[in-house]
């Protein structure tokens, strides 16, 4: 009778791989034949960060597997159950530099365990000031020289964190390249497979190597516009075997000069480039530049497995919002084909102030993403990862259909105390206007743009690790927010009242951005935040999930003659009204599902079938 | 009905004719079917497959003989895949036969029936203690044991 203790090593590895870092430890304490394997699963991939995980739950029958990707280091969780969020930057941070004094100690004790390591990633820009996290994050350092470890990686999101330590002595698979560094010194290792750009480092630009070009697979260069074009300019220009091996690259159209473009898309491998993420836009709306797009030789990039979207500049009006997305679908369209990621972001004016307004027609850019998109991933052989990484952020400047979120929207007891909540809260806050010098009223727009965005922060994107190819790698975090305090967003305050606004006079005068005459502090924080929000949210996009999987019925008490375009099969002439499609949960003959997961803001929604082929959905938030 | 040219023999000796699509899910018998010719008659003995196993093994290639998986090399890919209905209902057996089916899908190379029973068992060691542990797969710990891991308690970012 064959066991779990009974199986080959290599399978049990394939096992543990699985469990996330509490169930390595359970699991290792039960019998040396699993301690080794476990203890190496766990020490493999270590991300310290500032917010606790936002943790699956396993009692559901769609649970993905994120939380084994990393073994994380961070402060308290927080005990919503008993309304406890823990807050205190310094608790916090003493918390966190204990655990790395301790993991630094057993690293010490027990050298075989540093063998295990293979990526160190440090996220969030609350660090460099501690000079104890500073001291442990130089032992670590010196701990992998002396023990010569070679690591894929040892990523340091926060350049001020980054330009402490001294990592060249490392053999890194993966570099970071900032304003500090010295060119030469990173692309002579051979080890290096991966460069990450932050900024373009100081000159002089020599001739690189040329056998460093054969293992580097993966280059990122900047979000900046200037310092991509720039890096392009002196450093890939003169040494254009940089791409020649390319699988992993990022492109920024430059909406400035088009020949730039055609010169950097004819020195890329496209038919070797398996992971590509492209910006495209231009100020002021442009449309024109949006056709720059066709210019990569879609027809060469079929192995393209991820892809990520990036709008670089904000679209301040709704409608060439939709101009740009279509302009996107029409490339993912052409290379759809191996597709498994994909990954869109949007860049939304501050507070969703659109030119034209928060009035817009939210139901067309609803059918953009619950008809169109996934129309076109059905034509890929893989099923696909979605991330609209700032979705709702988009959907939040249609006031008519945040107005209906907030008032009419779901009715449940949660929703009803957290919409409760925010309604409340419209009540007695402004927020500074920096080009009208004054506080203005929110609306329902403003505070969903807010609410939005920090939920979008609860992923590692490209903010963090400069793109969205991996986004996920990282587990989600639970961040916190107090509704008040915008640092993070805008630096912009906003302000309470002891009175509801609907009461106060027109003209009270307050111009002053730190003008405190009449504020106190209200009981929203960050304790509803986290127990509310994001299941309120999740709530009101349940609806264009079900959409998606065709479990919307839509009006029940339309007639079967109104809105045929609608539903028609391709066969309705001949077939008649018996071919009216019924949205009955599985695929339609004009639709079939191939999507595994959509992640919209941070918040997780995994798709499956039923044995019976209804669709069905679970979320994690 | 075609007859199929390509027929497994278990450990004990049963025979399974299958049709190519579905035999070619397992990476070791598509090897060995490509050593012989089109036309060829095909026999494979599986000297590490009883035929229950064999069974429950060829009814999950049969089912996903058209499905296609992501690439095995991509770690990130295979973690954000929870189990599928299918996969889960059809794993939904004892203890035994689950081991018995990882072991087989690991000698026939299949790498999507042994991911998804890896993730099942992945599930259930999950939230559980060790003493739970313990109890649901049956063993004694060794001695000493708790001292030897004392220091594996360090990256636990819970609190």
């Amino acid at each position: 009778m064959v066991g779990l203790i009974d199986i080959p090593l290599s399978i049990k590895r394939e096992i543990i791989q699985y469990l996330p870092q509490q169930s390595l430890l359970n699991l290792s304490l039960t019998n040396y034949e699993f301690y080794e394997p476990c203890i190496q699963q766990l020490y493999k991939h270590i991300l310290i960060q500032y917010d606790p995980i936002v943790k699956s739950n396993v009692n559901e029958r769609l649970t993905d597997f994120v939380d084994s990707n990393q073994s994380v280091i961070y402060a308290l969780n927080h005990d919503l159950d008993d309304g406890k969020v823990f807050e205190d930057h310094e608790t916090r941070l003493k918390l966190i530099n204990l655990r790395l004094s301790i993991l630094i100690e057993s690293l010490k004790f027990n050298t075989k365990l540093i063998e295990n390591i293979q990526e160190v990633s440090i996220i969030g820009n609350k660090f460099a000031d501690n000079i104890v996290f500073l001291n442990h994050i130089q032992e670590l350092v010196y701990l992998f020289e002396e023990n010569q470890i070679s690591l894929d990686k040892f990523f340091i999101s926060d350049h001020n964190l980054r330009s402490s330590f001294d990592l060249s002595k490392l053999n890194l698979k993966t570099r970071v390249i900032d304003s500090s560094t010295v060119v030469q010194d990173i692309i002579d290792v051979e080890l290096t497979e991966e460069l990450v750009v932050e900024s373009v480092p100081d000159g002089p630009y020599t001739s690189i190597p040329l056998y460093a070009s054969s293992q580097l697979t993966s280059l990122i260069l900047p979000n900046d516009y200037e310092s991509y074009w720039t890096f392009v300019e002196k450093v890939i220009y003169p040494n254009p075997q940089l791409l020649s091996s390319l699988k992993s690259f990022k492109f920024y159209f430059n909406y400035q000069d088009i020949t730039q473009n055609i010169k950097l898309i004819t020195l890329v491998n496209w038919t070797k480039i398996e992971c590509l993420e492209v910006w495209i836009g231009g100020p002021n709306n442009d449309e024109d530049v949006l056709s720059f797009i066709k210019l990569i030789p879609a027809d060469r990039c079929q192995k393209i497995r991820k892809l990520s979207m990036v709008q670089s500049f904000d679209y301040s009006t709704h409608k060439s919002n939709e101009v740009f997305d279509l302009a996107i679908f029409s490339f993912i369209k052409s290379v759809v084909s191996n597709l498994h990621y994909l990954s869109i972001e949007h860049s939304i004016p501050l507070f969703g102030d659109f030119e034209d307004g928060f009035e817009g027609n939210h139901l067309r850019i609803l059918k953009l993403y619950d008809s169109i998109l996934p129309g076109i991933l059905s034509s890929s052989k893989y099923k696909v990862d979605l991330y609209l990484t700032n979705f709702f952020t988009s959907l939040a400047s249609y006031e008519q259909s945040m107005n209906t979120l907030l008032w009419n929207g779901c009715k449940c007891s949660q929703c009803h105390v957290t919409l409760g909540l925010i309604d409340d809260f419209l009540m007695y806050h402004k927020y500074y206007s920096i080009p009208l010098k004054r506080y203005r009223d929110l609306n329902s727009s403003n505070i969903f743009n807010i609410v939005a965005t920090k939920l979008s922060s609860r992923m590692i994107g490209k903010d963090e690790v400069f793109s969205n190819l991996n986004l996920g790698h990282y587990p989600l975090r639970q961040v916190s927010w107090d509704f008040h305090n915008l640092s993070g967003l805008h630096e912009i305050p906003i302000k309470c009242y002891s009175t509801k606004l609907v009461d106060h006079g027109e003209f009270d005068g307050e111009d002053a951005i730190n003008d405190q005459s009449d504020s106190y502090r209200c009981k929203i924080n960050s304790y509803h935040y986290l127990k509310g929000v994001p299941i309120s949210i999740s709530h009101s996009l349940d609806s264009l999930i079900g959409t998606i999987l065709n479990l919307n019925r839509g009006n029940a008490e339309k007639r079967f003659d109104e809105d045929l375009n609608e539903h028609k099969t391709t066969n309705y002439e001949a077939e008649g009204y018996e071919a009216y499609i019924l949205n009955d949960g599985g695929d339609s003959e004009l639709m079939r599902l191939n999507i595994n997961r959509i992640s919209i803001n941070g918040i997780i929604y995994t798709l499956d079938k039923e044995l019976n082929g209804t669709h069905y959905f679970e979320k994690c938030v | 009905m075609a007859e199929s040219r390509i027929t497994l023999i278990s450990s004990d000796d049963d025979k399974f004719p299958v049709d190519q699509e579905v035999a070619e899910r397992s990476i070791t018998i598509k090897n060995v079917i490509n050593d012989f010719n089109e036309e060829d008659e095909i026999e494979v003995p599986l000297a590490n497959v009883d035929s229950v196993t064999l069974t429950r093994v060829l009814e999950w290639c049969e089912h996903h003989k058209d499905s296609v998986f992501p690439d095995e090399d991509d770690e990130d890919a295979k973690k954000t895949a929870p189990i599928e209905e299918w996969d889960r209902t059809f794993l939904r057996v004892d203890q035994q036969m689950l081991f018995n089916i990882i072991l087989a899908s690991n000698y026939l190379n299949i790498p999507p029936l042994r991911d998804s029973a890896c993730k099942l068992v992945s599930e259930m060691i999950q939230s559980k203690s060790p003493d739970q542990l313990k109890a649901i797969f049956n063993r004694e710990q060794v001695n000493g044991m708790e001292s030897q891991t004392s220091t594996s308690t360090v990256v636990n970012g819970s609190s």
